[in-house]
């Protein structure tokens, strides 16, 4: 301490808060307390002098994320750390899904009488329903409802499909970390791993897609057999 | 939607709305990439680190309580897979420096440092001097100086006392000083 201006205050405790005063970061009060020993004490001046160099150097690094740098895309992001093996299956899996948002629906429930067809869609609040007599009708207005309905099915298939990403790579991250003193991390393991569970993925789909050309089998023959008219050829129109 | 705050957007997700993630993202990726890069010294690295930390907050988000701030957590998310990566890192440069017999102690931070720098002089000395510093007063420099946080805020990523981070901050400043005496403004 120099002189009675810096009773209040000591050395050690002005430099610890130094970087506070840089940063303006100190209320009113304490702030008047650190300057005030600061203007009295070489010693503490020095030092903010010295910090106050430090940051002018500091400033001269600068960062910016380099053109190659990937924006952040939930989708292709985890595509793009997939083993390349890998790959197709994802796309199998996405074709599964297109397939299914084209054929699919589930859920469908329909009467034909009075020579009224009566036709529901879906299930909850993604349920549609058509009443009429005209069947090239009815087949856009269920196809686009259908679609819909997969669209939602396809989202959620596709988060389904990511969130499993998302836990691959926290088990490979601790794989790789378990195992980095090792050159050979064993990325083989751990791709047949994904790979396995990426096959179960793609069969549920397949057996969802199956369940649904039943499904649609089912509807056109029984139409069929109530009214000989209608025929397999309009639908696929 | 680009005009919400962090928390508007974060309720947004959590209600249900996925899109509300998007924004989020491109709001804090930059500050990832950077934070990451000034931690890692390591271009591809930071890349990956940032990827994998959006995708942290995006899979967390949903059972994200709200107790502290988006921006705090998803810095400590950055935080905590820098740790890990450099942990792994120095793991790796001791196993791979003894296998190969190679006598260099500094390990590749060291030499990544250098690398980064070669574009300018004084550049490369602070990088230098910032990557020779402690992890834990790095940290705080970096978080302090580069993402213009303030000390409360990175006591709490740190989930330290806010004296410890000051006091790490006045050592980071002591230390950087001593190696940079040299270096012309």
């Amino acid at each position: 301490m120099k002189n009675d201006n810096t009773k209040q205050v000591d050395c050690q405790t002005v430099r610890e808060e130094l970087p506070t005063l840089l940063y303006d970061e100190l209320d009113g009060e304490s702030r008047q307390l650190i300057e005030q020993h600061v203007e009295a004490c070489q010693q503490c001046r020095d030092e903010l002098e010295g910090f106050r160099r430090t940051l002018r150097l500091l400033d001269s690094w600068s960062v910016e994320a380099p053109e190659t740098a990937e924006p952040f895309k939930t989708h292709s992001s985890v595509e793009s750390r997939l083993p390349i093996r890998l790959r197709p299956v994802l796309v199998g899996a996405a074709a599964a899904v297109i397939v299914f948002a084209i054929l699919g629906w589930v859920g469908t429930d329909w009467q034909y009488a009075d020579g009224q067809l009566v036709v529901t869609l879906g299930r909850g609040s993604m349920s549609a329903s058509y009443l009429g007599q005209d069947l090239n009708t009815a087949v856009p207005m269920l196809r686009a409802v259908a679609r819909e309905e997969a669209d939602i099915r396809c989202n959620s298939l596709l988060t389904v499909i990511q969130e499993n990403l998302v836990e691959f790579e926290r088990q490979q991250e601790e794989r790789r970390l378990a195992l980095v003193g090792a050159v050979d991390v064993r990325r083989d393991e751990d791709w047949r791993h994904q790979m396995v569970m990426f096959q179960a993925l793609a069969g549920g789909l397949e057996r969802e897609v199956r369940y649904t050309n039943r499904a649609l089998d089912d509807l056109w023959t029984h139409l069929s057999q109530e009214n000989p008219a209608i025929s397999r050829k309009n639908e696929l129109n | 939607m680009n005009d919400l705050t962090d928390a508007e957007l974060v309720q947004r997700f959590r209600r249900g709305d996925k899109g509300a993630f998007s924004p989020l993202a491109r709001r804090w990726e930059g500050k990832a990439y950077s934070l990451a890069y000034r931690l890692t010294l390591d271009a591809a690295e930071s890349d990956d680190i940032k990827q994998t930390a959006l995708m942290r907050a995006f899979k967390g988000l949903a059972e994200f309580n709200g107790k502290a701030s988006f921006s705090t957590w998803f810095h400590r998310i950055v935080v905590n897979l820098c740790r890990d990566r450099m942990r792994s890192r120095r793991v790796r440069d001791r196993v791979l420096g003894e296998q190969t017999g190679d006598i260099r102690g500094e390990g590749r931070f060291a030499q990544s440092a250098c690398r980064a720098g070669e574009r300018a002089e004084t550049s490369s000395r602070v990088a230098q001097a910032v990557a020779s510093l402690p992890t834990a007063v790095r940290e705080v420099v970096v978080m302090r100086h580069y993402q213009d946080l303030p000390f409360a805020r990175i006591a709490e990523i740190l989930d330290a006392p806010v004296s410890t981070v000051k006091s790490r901050m006045a050592q980071g400043l002591r230390l950087l000083q001593e190696q940079l005496k040299d270096v012309a403004e």
